[in-house]
C-alpha cells in the first residue's frame, strides 16, 4: 500500500541509486584499476612494512584500549558531555591538543618541574593518544544508545537478587550484549584508526608515515608509477580493514567466552586485580573533557597571542591582528563548507529517511550494512576509485559537486547512526492511524511521525552537516584542489610554521562545526520536549 | 437488519511455520462481529490487514468488500476503515482539538476554522468534554482518552470500525461505562464493527461471534 503512495518504482529506483552509486563508482573504479595493481614494486617500495604495522599497531590498540574504557565506563557517564567532545572537529582537535602535549606545549608549561617528551609531534604514541581522545567519547556515545536497546537495568536487578554482585553482572551479562550492539562501532573505530588521514599528516610518523598517508600522497602524485602503487596501497587498505574486523569480531568472541566461563567458576584473584586495574581507564573519558576543555583555551590564547616562546605561560602580548589580517581569507571557507554541509544534510537526512520508510515497506534487513559500508571501508581508497570514475575536468560548478557527492555517503551513514533506532523506535501504528483517517502515507508522516521524531532528525541532520564540514580528503580530491573550505584551509595552515595562523583556522573550524551541532541539538531538544510534554 | 457493510472471503494468514484458514467474515451497518482468540494468536494482524497494513512474517491473502466493493489494493486511506487500539494512540503533539480536527473528513477539512472549531466542538460538549479542547493529551484520564480517541475516529465518518482490544486499558469501573458508550456511538452513526478481545465481556451480548480457528501446518 504505501508502495503505491510513493509511486514507488521511481522513488525506489532514485533511493537505491543514491545509496548504490557511491558504492558502485568505488567498485567500478577499482575494477578499471585492477591492471595497474603492482603488489611487487609496492612490496619492495622502501618502508612499506613500518607503513603497514604502524597502522595496524595504532588501529588495535586504539581499538582495544577503547574497548576497555567502554566496559568499564558505560555505565557511570553521561552521555551530555559527550556530545561536546564528539563536535569537535578532528582536525581542530589535533592542532589544539598538539600544542598542548607536545614537549614545549602549554601544558608541560602549566605543569612546571614536568617534562614529558613522550609526545612529540609526529610521534607514534601522540597519534594514538590523539585517536583515543577521539574515539573514545563516540563510542561512548554509541553505548549509551546501545545501553537504552538493552534492559540491562533490569538484568542487573535480577543479577544482584539472585546473589550476584553488581559489578558480576555487569561484566558477564550485559558486557557481552553490549559488545554485540557495539560490533559495528568498534569496526569503524578499528578502520578509521587505520586508514585516517588528516590527523595522521599532523600527528603521525612521517619517515615513514602510516600506509594510508603514503596512499594519499602516492595519489597526489601525478606520475603514473605513483598512481599505481596508490590503487595496489588501497587495496591493501582495504584487505587490512577487513582483518581488523576480524580482530574486533574475535575480542568480542574472547570476552563472551571467558563470560560464559565464569559464570559456573569463580574470578580468579589475577583476574579481579585485573578488573580493578582496569578501573583506572574510567579516568580517561574525563581526561578527554579535559583535554578538551584545555585545547580550546589553548588555541584561543594562541590565536590571539604574540611572542609566545617557551617556557612561558601566557604570551608577551595579547593583539587581534592575526584575526584581522586573516578576516577576509576565512569568511570564504567557512561559507563554502557551511554552504555544501548544508546542501550534503538535507539531503543525507531525506535519503536516510526515504530508506528508513522503503526498508519498513520491503523489509530489508540488510540495509544497514549498505549504508555504514562507507565508514568500513578506507575512506581514501573510495575517493580514490571515484576520482578514477569521474575523472573530472571541467566547470567549476562541477567540482562543487562532485565535492558535495563525495561527502554524501558518509554524512548519510552517521545520520543513519543517529536516526535509525529512534526511527526503529517509534509506533508506527500512528502513522496507520493517520492514514486510516484518510490522509496520504507521506501526509501522516509529515503530520504526525515528522513532529514526533524532530529531535532524532535534526541531531541526524546536526550530525550529517558536521562530518561534511570536518570531510578532508574528499573534498581535496574530488574538488581538484578548487573547492576551498574552512577544513582545507586548516590543513594548509597547520602544515606550515605559523602556529598562530593554525590556530585561527582550527579555532574556526571548531566554532562552524561545533555551532551547527550545538545549535541543532538544541533545536532537537526543544522539539523534542514540545512533543513530549503535550 | 442493516445493509452488509463489510464482507470478506478467503482470508488466509500465513507465518513461516503456520497458517489459519478464516471463515468468510459478514458485518452490516450498526451491527458488532466479535473475534475471540488466544493472545498472540493473530487477530490483531487481521485487523491491521483489513486496514490495508501488510505485516512482515505473515502473509495474508483474501477478498475485502466495503458497500460491495473490492478495497483489494486501495491505499489505507481510501478505505473508510477506522481503527482504534487499547492505547489509543492520540497524538501526543497536538492538543484534544487538534486531534479531533485532524479526524475531520477531507471535504470538512476546506470548510473556515470557525466552521471547522463548531463541529468539533458540538462533539465535545456532546460527551461533556469541551473544557479540555485545549488540554494535552498526556493530561487526559484513560476514560477521556477513549471518548476523545473514538470520537476522533468517528469524526471522519468510517464505514467501518476495527477496534483492537479497546478497553483492556481501562479499569473495571470505567471499562463497562466506556463499553456501553462506545457500542452505542458505533450504533447510533450504523458504523459496522469488528471488535477483537480476549476478554468475552468486550463483546456485546447482541454480537456476531467468532472463534479464532486453530492454526495449521504450513
Amino acid at each position: 500500500m504505501i508502495v503505491a503512495q510513493l509511486k514507488t518504482k521511481g522513488g525506489l529506483a532514485l533511493a537505491l541509486l543514491a545509496l548504490g552509486l557511491p558504492l558502485i563508482a568505488a567498485v567500478l573504479g577499482l575494477l578499471l584499476n585492477l591492471r595497474q595493481l603492482n603488489f611487487v614494486a609496492l612490496l619492495s617500495y622502501p618502508g612499506i612494512c613500518t607503513m603497514i604495522w604502524q597502522g595496524l599497531l595504532v588501529a588495535i590498540v586504539v581499538t582495544v584500549i577503547a574497548t576497555l574504557v567502554v566496559m568499564v565506563s558505560s555505565y557511570a557517564i553521561s552521555s551530555s558531555g559527550l556530545r561536546s567532545i564528539i563536535a569537535i572537529p578532528n582536525l581542530a582537535f589535533t592542532v589544539g591538543i598538539l600544542w598542548l602535549i607536545t614537549p614545549t606545549g602549554w601544558l608541560w608549561r602549566l605543569l612546571p618541574g614536568i617534562e614529558v617528551d613522550l609526545f612529540d609531534r609526529q610521534y607514534l604514541l601522540t597519534f594514538i593518544l590523539i585517536l583515543l581522545l577521539k574515539e573514545i567519547p563516540f563510542l561512548l556515545f554509541m553505548s549509551h544508545r546501545a545501553l537504552q536497546q538493552i534492559p540491562h537495568q533490569k538484568w542487573l536487578i535480577i543479577g544482584q537478587s539472585q546473589g550476584h554482585s553488581k559489578a558480576k553482572t555487569w561484566w558477564l551479562i550485559v558486557i557481552p550484549a553490549l559488545l554485540k550492539r557495539l560490533r559495528l562501532p568498534l569496526m569503524v573505530v578499528a578502520v578509521y584508526s587505520f586508514s585516517v588521514i588528516d590527523i595522521a599528516l599532523l600527528a603521525a610518523p612521517q619517515l615513514p608515515s602510516t600506509l594510508a598517508v603514503q596512499v594519499f600522497e602516492w595519489q597526489l602524485n601525478f606520475t603514473p608509477d605513483a598512481r599505481r602503487l596508490a590503487y595496489t596501497g588501497g587495496l591493501v587498505l582495504l584487505a587490512l580493514s577487513g582483518l581488523l574486523c576480524l580482530v574486533v569480531i574475535g575480542q568480542e568472541y574472547l570476552i563472551g567466552q571467558w563470560s560464559r566461563k565464569r559464570l559456573s567458576s569463580q574470578v580468579s584473584r589475577v583476574e579481579r586485580l585485573a578488573l580493578k586495574l582496569l578501573k583506572g581507564l574510567g579516568a580517561l573519558p574525563v581526561l578527554t573533557r579535559v583535554f578538551g576543555i584545555l585545547a580550546l583555551g589553548a588555541l584561543l590564547a594562541q590565536s590571539v597571542s604574540r611572542g609566545w616562546f617557551y617556557p612561558a605561560i601566557l604570551p608577551a602580548d595579547w593583539t587581534l591582528q592575526g584575526w584581522l589580517q586573516e578576516w577576509s581569507y576565512i569568511w570564504p571557507g567557512v561559507i563554502s563548507a557551511l554552504g555544501i554541509a548544508l546542501i550534503v544534510g538535507l539531503l543525507s537526512v531525506l535519503l536516510v529517511t526515504v530508506l528508513l520508510e522503503l526498508k519498513r515497506t520491503y523489509h530489508w534487513r540488510y540495509l544497514a550494512i549498505w549504508v555504514l559500508l562507507p565508514l568500513l571501508v578506507p575512506q581514501i581508497l573510495l575517493v580514490l576509485s571515484w576520482h578514477q570514475m569521474t575523472n573530472y575536468s571541467g566547470s567549476e560548478a562541477g567540482y562543487w559537486l562532485w565535492v558535495i557527492w563525495s561527502h554524501m555517503p558518509f554524512s548519510v551513514a552517521y545520520a543513519y547512526l543517529v536516526l535509525a533506532p529512534q526511527e526503529h523506535a517509534f509506533d508506527q501504528r500512528y502513522v496507520l492511524v493517520g492514514r486510516a483517517l484518510g490522509y496520504s502515507f507521506w501526509r501522516s508522516w509529515w503530520r504526525i511521525k515528522r513532529p514526533l521524531l524532530a529531535g532524532p532528525l535534526y541531531l541526524s541532520l546536526a550530525l550529517a552537516m558536521f562530518i561534511s564540514v570536518t570531510q578532508y580528503v574528499p573534498t581535496l580530491i574530488l574538488g581538484g584542489g578548487r573547492v576551498a573550505t574552512v577544513t582545507t584551509d586548516l590543513m594548509a595552515a597547520s602544515s606550515g610554521i605559523n602556529t598562530q595562523l593554525a590556530a585561527i583556522y582550527a579555532l574556526m573550524q571548531w566554532l562552524l562545526a561545533t555551532g551547527i551541532l550545538i545549535g541543532l541539538t538544541g533545536l532537537a531538544g526543544q522539539r523534542g520536549s514540545s512533543a513530549g510534554e503535550q | 437488519m442493516g445493509k452488509t457493510v463489510l464482507s470478506t472471503s478467503d482470508i488466509s494468514m500465513r507465518w513461516p511455520d503456520h497458517r489459519v484458514e478464516l471463515p468468510p467474515i459478514q458485518v452490516n451497518a450498526g451491527e458488532v462481529l466479535g473475534i475471540m482468540g488466544p493472545s498472540g494468536s493473530g487477530k490483531s494482524t487481521l485487523l491491521r490487514w483489513l486496514v490495508g497494513e501488510q505485516q512482515q512474517f505473515v502473509r495474508t491473502v483474501g477478498s475485502i468488500f466495503v458497500d460491495g466493493v473490492s478495497v483489494q489494493g486501495v491505499p489505507v486511506e481510501q478505505r473508510k476503515i477506522g481503527i482504534l487500539f487499547q492505547d489509543v494512540l492520540l497524538f501526543p503533539h497536538l492538543n484534544v482539538f487538534d486531534n479531533l480536527r485532524f479526524g475531520l473528513p477531507a471535504a470538512q477539512r476546506q470548510l473556515s476554522i470557525a466552521e471547522q472549531t463548531e463541529r468539533i466542538m458540538e462533539q465535545l460538549r456532546a460527551i461533556q468534554m469541551s473544557k479540555y479542547a485545549q488540554a494535552a493529551v498526556s493530561s487526559l484520564s484513560g476514560g477521556q482518552r477513549a471518548r476523545i480517541g473514538l470520537l476522533r475516529a468517528l469524526l471522519n465518518k468510517p464505514r467501518v470500525m476495527l477496534l483492537d482490544e479497546p478497553f483492556a486499558a481501562l479499569d473495571a469501573r470505567l471499562r463497562c461505562r466506556i463499553r456501553e458508550w462506545t457500542y452505542g456511538q458505533l450504533a447510533e452513526q450504523q458504523v459496522a464493527t469488528i471488535v477483537v478481545s480476549h476478554d468475552p465481556d468486550d463483546i456485546p451480548a447482541n454480537a456476531n461471534k467468532l472463534y479464532w480457528p486453530e492454526a495449521r501446518d504450513a
